[in-house]
């Protein structure tokens, strides 16, 4: 670190990075430019204009586990508000760069670059741009102006400069920016960050947030009709409606010009009212802003709501409701790879496409980053992979992403703790999960389990049954025998109770034989009685051969003890025949073990189809009904 | 529902356990207790229940 003497005013003024060349003078306001030995007064830096920015010269923080501490700052004006871009010393010798603006921050570091810039006039946005080997597409070009400077800063900055810059986005969250205020173009390379991850400390306080107070608001007459207008925003939003009038104030004009007046043709009650808190998973918000949009298809007018949420620390967040359906909805600079097919994958999520369509603005109160348009309109298209949303907003080519997760509307009861009631939920929200979605998972888990103990049983009965041949006979009827009932020899039935195959078969051809049968425990007197029947036909018609029955039969007859048992048959037929009769202790079958599998997936059937039935009604309110196929944009039908 | 389809899953697979086990099965069939003993030497004196099913 360098001390040196103000020339103005005495005071002493460090240049604690080597890469600094400008520093101002905290006391004086001097600027001061380093040479060799000596320090050059180059007059007065401009007043820097106060912001809600919570960054401040001396706040410490980490990027990628090297430390780092804010050493001066730029402060640029562009079209949609101001725009910080601070300078930071790090740990390790380097010098980059944080900008900030709306609680988005990016840390980028000077490159440079052997292959020629595109010229400033050359960039369009969505144009592709390729720089040091990586792929960029341009999102935003215009011309920023220089409002001030302060604290130390490695290149001479003075108030009202122009600076052309290009924003290009690259994937995932990395970017650049093409400074264009210098002769030879600047190019700096890095990546979009969140505030959380740049563990941030010494930051600016702001009353009511650093001591958990109640909200503080500014408050002013409208310009229009002297009606009371309030500004919660901490100097972070630029346009506020007047409730009273519909006026749009440009609350970043000093004069607080009006920009249009609104009128509504009726006034829309916001479910949770503007000034209050509410605390979600990455911190507490307020509720700044209400906005109801529409689209229109198929001439028919859907209305939905959204919320604006502002911390002066992370920014903004929205709240979107429709049909009594909740998203938790965050911006991001995350650029999402189309994978087409209507598909698209951000963060590792694939998110189907489920709608497109022109939004309008048709109602705003309260205060936005923006400045607000009466009929402000926007391609909108929105993703799911439920719970979560994605959405793509096209304003003029102006391309914004955000990402959206689904909310329990008693959680955003809780969040805000409403003592009102929300509005009450309709149909199926799109990033609404599904109920039966952990339900299915569970289910199909146990049907697996389920079949697998049913298979091992029964695998487990066919190496362990018997399947043993305990008798076999062969006997003859005649018609004309005067008794033509017959007793077997006994045989023995071991083991369990368990079933007994008798197995009989024939040699009669276009005829029939009936056995009545009864198989009889010798022991006990117990008789299982039965009757089987025996037909085969065969012979030519018309359409050829054909033949009917078959000359062989099985029986079982279950849960038969052990015992010594005979078999009793009392044949009955036109024609005389042989028969062989065969009986088989405990053989094992299939047609239980087939019973049970259908009987097990009767139930995941049925969960299927009752998450399918969800998924059909979520689909119904998209551009893909279920049934239909995406391609190419166009719809087959299936 | 999870409870019930354990219930319901465990269910089944004890009926299949034990239907294998004991051999249970649907088959037509009467059991008759305390048929005579000279049904050995007289095969003629007993009556099926099924011998007079008609028959082609």
């Amino acid at each position: 670190m360098v001390k040196v003497n103000c020339p103005s005013c005495g005071a002493s003024v460090a240049f604690q990075s080597t890469f600094s060349i400008l520093a101002v003078c905290e006391h004086c306001n001097s600027t001061l430019i380093r040479h060799d030995i000596n320090v050059e007064d180059i007059g007065k830096m401009a007043t820097l204009q106060v912001d809600g920015s919570p960054l401040k010269l001396g706040v410490r923080g980490e990027y990628k586990g090297v430390t780092f501490s804010v050493v001066g700052r730029i402060q640029l004006r562009y079209d949609r508000g101001i725009w910080n871009e601070w300078h930071l010393m790090f740990s390790d010798g380097r010098s980059g760069w944080l900008g900030e603006a709306g609680g988005t921050y990016a840390v980028s570091f000077l490159r440079q670059t052997d292959v020629p810039l595109p010229s400033f006039e050359s960039l369009k946005t969505g144009k592709k741009v390729q720089v040091r080997d990586q792929v960029f597409w341009v999102q935003n070009v215009e011309s920023a102006r220089c409002i001030a400077g302060e604290g130390e800063l490695p290149f001479r900055v003075a108030g009202g400069y122009e600076a052309p810059v290009a924003d290009l986005l690259g994937d995932l969250a990395s970017f650049a920016t093409i400074d264009y205020s210098e002769e030879t173009p600047l190019l700096f390379i890095g990546e979009y960050v969140e505030f959380d991850d740049l563990r941030l400390s010494n930051l600016r306080e702001f009353d009511s947030w650093s001591n958990k107070t109640s909200p503080k608001v500014r408050a002013f007459q409208c310009v229009q009709c002297g009606g009371a207008v309030t500004q919660r925003g901490l100097l972070q939003t630029t346009s506020v409606v007047c409730p009273s009038c519909g006026a749009i104030i440009d609350v970043s004009d000093e004069n607080l010009k009006v920009l249009s007046t609104f009128e509504a043709k009726t006034k829309v009650r916001p479910a949770i009212p503007l000034g209050t808190r509410g605390t979600f998973s990455d911190g507490e918000f307020e509720l700044i802003g209400f906005m109801q949009r529409f689209v229109t298809v198929e001439d028919v007018d859907y209305h939905w709501r959204e919320y604006l949420l502002f911390n002066p620390y992370k920014g903004f967040r929205w709240l979107s409701e429709y049909n009594g359906h909740w998203n938790y909805i965050k911006s991001t600079l995350h650029r999402p790879s189309v994978l087409g097919n209507g598909e698209m994958r951000y963060k590792g999520k694939h998110f189907r496409h489920f709608q497109s369509a022109t939004a309008k603005v048709d109602y705003v109160i309260g205060e936005f980053f923006w400045r607000v348009r009466q009929g402000e309109s926007c391609l909108v298209s929105d993703f799911v992979d439920p719970p979560r949303m994605f959405s793509v907003e096209n304003t003029e080519g102006d391309l914004s992403y955000s990402v959206g997760e689904y909310m329990e509307p008693a959680n955003i009861a809780g969040a805000f703790k409403l003592t009102t009631p929300l509005p009450p939920r309709i149909g199926i929200g799109a990033s609404q999960p599904s109920p039966l979605e952990k339900t299915a998972t569970k289910v199909g888990e146990l049907t697996l389990a389920f079949l697998a103990i049913a298979l091992a049983i029964q695998l487990a009965t066919l190496a362990f049954s018997q399947n043993k041949l305990v008798y076999e006979k062969e006997l003859v009827y005649k018609p004309a025998d005067a008794e033509k009932s017959r007793v077997t020899e006994v045989f023995e039935l071991s083991g369990r109770a368990s079933n007994v195959m008798v197995r009989t078969r024939a040699n009669v051809t276009n005829a029939w034989i009936y056995l009545s049968m009864a198989l009889i425990n010798d022991d006990t007197g117990t008789a299982y009685d039965f009757g089987r029947e025996i037909g085969y036909y065969f012979g030519t018609d018309g359409d050829g051969a054909w033949s009917e029955g078959s000359q062989s039969d099985s029986v079982i007859l279950p849960h038969v003890p052990a015992g010594h048992y005979y078999l009793r048959v009392e044949p009955d037929g036109t024609v005389p025949a042989s028969y062989l009769v065969q009986v088989y202790r405990d053989v094992p079958r299939w047609w239980m073990f087939l019973v049970t599998v259908g009987l097990i997936v009767i139930f995941p059937a049925v969960v299927l189809w009752m998450k399918r039935s969800f998924e059909f009604r979520r689909w119904s309110e998209s551009d893909h009904p279920m049934g239909k196929l995406i391609n190419s944009g166009e719809e087959e039908e299936e | 529902m999870i409870r019930a389809f354990l219930v319901f899953g465990t269910l089944v697979l004890g009926s299949f356990l034990y239907g294998t086990y004991t051999g249970a099965g649907f088959v037509q069939y009467e059991e008759i207790k305390d048929v005579p003993k000279s049904i050995r030497n007289n095969p003629g004196v007993y009556r099926s229940v099924y011998s007079r099913v008609p028959h082609k």
